[in-house]
């Protein structure tokens, strides 16, 4: 017997079931990165002295340039949907693989960040700013990294489903890349409260 | 919208995608430009959040496609923000008095912070 709803839309609600799941998974998502940001509010607050990332030289151009690494790299995962809508399955390979190469670029740029602050002896324990900014950015690059291996997964050995069921592997591809784009909003709003305020 | 309407709109799409790309890097770059004007702290937080929120809007709205979404996802996005903002704002409005008036972010860092000097001592004590 096959699950109703996986492909074509309910009547009542006019989503399928991956769609209504993604956005429930996004909506905890935001609650748990805005616990964090709650708490950088209260701890900021809490301290006048507060030493933000400019005292502990977190480099504003490496950040900047991950940010605009995830502005393109969400361009390429929607533009690999929108190929595989045209039935253009060249072209979505290109841009997944795109795709996947920004986030490896994004985390290359964020494990060089971290290696200078370990050497300059900056480390969670250092200073309570130190230990946010490391918990939100790790944790953000841990969904990064989810994000690359779900995508990978789809280029190389899920792609299979293309041949199969199309129409269900388009579906398939629109939800990563909906968890793809909140990792760039998230990243939209670390960069300048971590690095910039 | 079924899969068949949407090849037929998804080149309106493209187009938009890629001039939500261009106002993206814009707009990132507006913000690193303002982080450069002596403005105060509650003025520099004010703007860097405005244009965040538009920038999270943009995404949302084109590459999420939640411009013409199912309104059963506004009223899941319509919670998550109320919840959402109450849990920025309720922790400040109830604990800022006194976690700031007892001084205790204040003394931990301050305690971290000579930690972290008596631990390196080739290193000078972090920023002052």
């Amino acid at each position: 017997m096959e699950i109703p709803y996986t492909i074509e839309a309910r009547p009542d609600t006019g989503l399928n079931n991956g769609k209504i799941g993604m956005w429930l998974f996004l909506a905890s998502e935001v609650m748990l990165f805005g616990s964090f940001f709650a708490s950088y509010i209260v701890l900021r607050v809490g301290d006048p002295n507060w030493k933000s990332g400019a005292d502990f030289s977190l480099s504003v151009p490496l950040a900047f340039l991950n940010t605009l690494v995830l502005i393109f790299s969400s361009w390429t995962v929607v533009m690999a949907w929108a190929s595989l809508v045209r039935k253009d399955f060249g072209k979505f390979q290109k841009y997944m693989m795109l795709t996947i190469a920004m986030g490896g670029v994004f985390m290359v740029i964020k494990a060089i960040e971290y290696k200078a602050k370990f050497e300059h002896g900056f480390f969670p324990s250092t200073h309570i700013f130190l230990a946010i900014y490391f918990t939100m950015t790790g944790l953000h690059g841990l969904h990064v990294l989810s994000g690359m291996i779900v995508n990978s997964y789809f280029l190389w050995p899920g792609s299979k489903m293309w041949k199969t069921d199309p129409q269900r592997f388009i579906g398939r591809i629109e939800l990563a890349g909906l968890f793809w784009h909140l990792v760039d909003i998230i990243w939209i709003f670390l960069f300048p409260v971590l690095y910039l305020l | 919208m079924n899969f068949e309407e949407e090849a037929k709109h998804v080149d309106k799409h493209v187009k938009a995608f890629t001039v939500v790309l261009i106002l993206l890097v814009i707009f990132t770059g507006i913000t690193v430009g303002v982080s450069y004007l002596k403005v105060s702290v509650a003025a520099g937080i004010t703007v860097a959040l405005i244009i965040a929120t538009i920038k999270g809007t943009m995404v949302g709205a084109i590459f999420m496609h939640l411009k013409g979404e199912k309104v059963l996802v506004y009223y899941i996005l319509a919670l998550t923000l109320a919840f959402f903002i109450g849990l920025i704002f309720l922790p400040v409005f109830t604990q800022e008095n006194s976690v700031q008036d007892h001084g205790i972010v204040a003394q931990m860092n301050e305690e971290l912070l000579l930690q972290g000097a008596k631990e390196m001592p080739g290193h000078d004590a972090p920023v002052h």
